[in-house]
């Protein structure tokens, strides 16, 4: 049975496209047959992450016009043989697609994948009500910031009122040095003020942006944040993980070791 | 304190309560209070913040912060 998950967050900048590209990664390495759908219209990013801009003929909005077949659409991935993205269309915008269409698009590619991730754009416009029109289950991707978790309270309030049951929280971003200062808020704040369910946290790693910057998802990676990645993929799938503890940074000798790997 | 700031915007937002009528309900307390007690009308904060409801799960609350100059008796009740 397929699932479609819509990734979303309101605000801009928290890290949708980067969580999209990463837990789409993490699927595929876990074996399941993964679709990644990029329905920013007119602002695609998500190529680039998956750093397949390269190889984009047509787009969504093609598949939705009739101008090219699904299947001729689909990027294969340049790692991972079970993995397709769906690339947007840069020049066009969010009303060259309806709800309707949307959901339509989402249902076709249900027979060939089990998991099929929506990038979903900021806002609450017609690009958002687009995202969740085809999806079972939601991410809301929020960081550690008030106006963040404002925004995330805000859209799992319209995601509710729209009859999504299956709402789950990714904090992105977290960095341990700053909580145990008090200078931000903890994964329990978070938790606390905003009553729901939590998929992960993901801590605010340099070597995130480097692997988005190469267009090389680092998810199964050694770093932190890949292993915090493959968690959050591993509960998508009904295991049971327990929250990584970020705490558990690992001693001196990792990082020296993990720094002389690099080198 | 980025924790308070955020609880008192959510409990704002989930309310729907806009800020005017915020401000109606200050200035109609400064009145009931000041016939009572002098108190400096410029200082009170209004908050609407989220607490333990006693049926159990959160209710919003309203918070009124009013700082007294004289609490003597002005001898209008």
């Amino acid at each position: 049975m397929s699932e479609v998950i819509v990734i979303t967050s309101g605000k801009g900048g928290v890290g949708k496209t980067t969580t999209s590209a990463n837990v789409g990664t993490g699927l595929a390495i876990l074996g399941y047959r993964v679709a990644l759908v990029d329905t920013d219209i007119g602002l695609r990013n998500l190529d680039v992450v998956m750093g397949l801009e390269n190889r984009i003929v047509y787009n969504l909005v093609d598949v939705v016009e009739g101008n090219c077949r699904m299947k001729q659409a689909l990027i294969k991935d340049k790692r991972y043989p079970n993995l397709y993205l769906l690339p947007s269309a840069q020049t066009r915008d969010k009303t060259a697609v309806n709800p309707g269409q949307m959901k339509k698009l989402v249902d076709d590619l249900r027979d060939d994948f089990d998991y099929i991730l929506l990038d979903c754009p900021a806002g609450i416009e017609r690009g958002f009500q687009n995202a969740i029109a085809g999806a079972d289950r939601a991410i809301v991707v929020t960081t550690p910031e008030v106006s963040a978790i404002r925004d995330a309270d805000r859209i799992i309030g319209l995601l509710e009122a729209d009859g999504m049951e299956d709402i789950e929280l990714l904090v992105n971003r977290i960095r341990l040095d700053m909580v145990k200062r008090g200078d931000m808020m903890s994964l329990m704040d978070v938790m606390d003020i905003l009553a729901v369910d939590i998929i992960g946290a993901v801590p605010d790693d340099e070597d995130i942006v480097i692997s988005t910057n190469q267009g090389e998802p680092l998810a199964g990676s050694d770093s932190t944040a890949g292993q915090a990645y493959m968690n959050i993929c591993r509960r998508l799938t009904g295991e049971r993980i327990p929250l990584m503890s970020l705490q558990s940074q690992r001693g001196i000798l990792y990082r020296l070791s993990s720094f002389l790997k690099r080198a | 304190m980025a924790r308070q700031r955020l609880k008192t915007l959510l409990a704002a937002d989930r309310t729907d309560c806009p800020p005017e009528m915020i401000e109606m309900v200050k200035e109609e307390l400064a009145g009931a209070v000041s016939r009572y007690m002098e108190i400096d009308a410029g200082g009170i904060e209004i908050q609407i913040r989220e607490t333990a409801a006693s049926c159990g799960g959160r209710a919003p609350a309203l918070y009124a912060h009013i700082p007294i100059l004289n609490i003597g008796n002005k001898g209008t009740f």
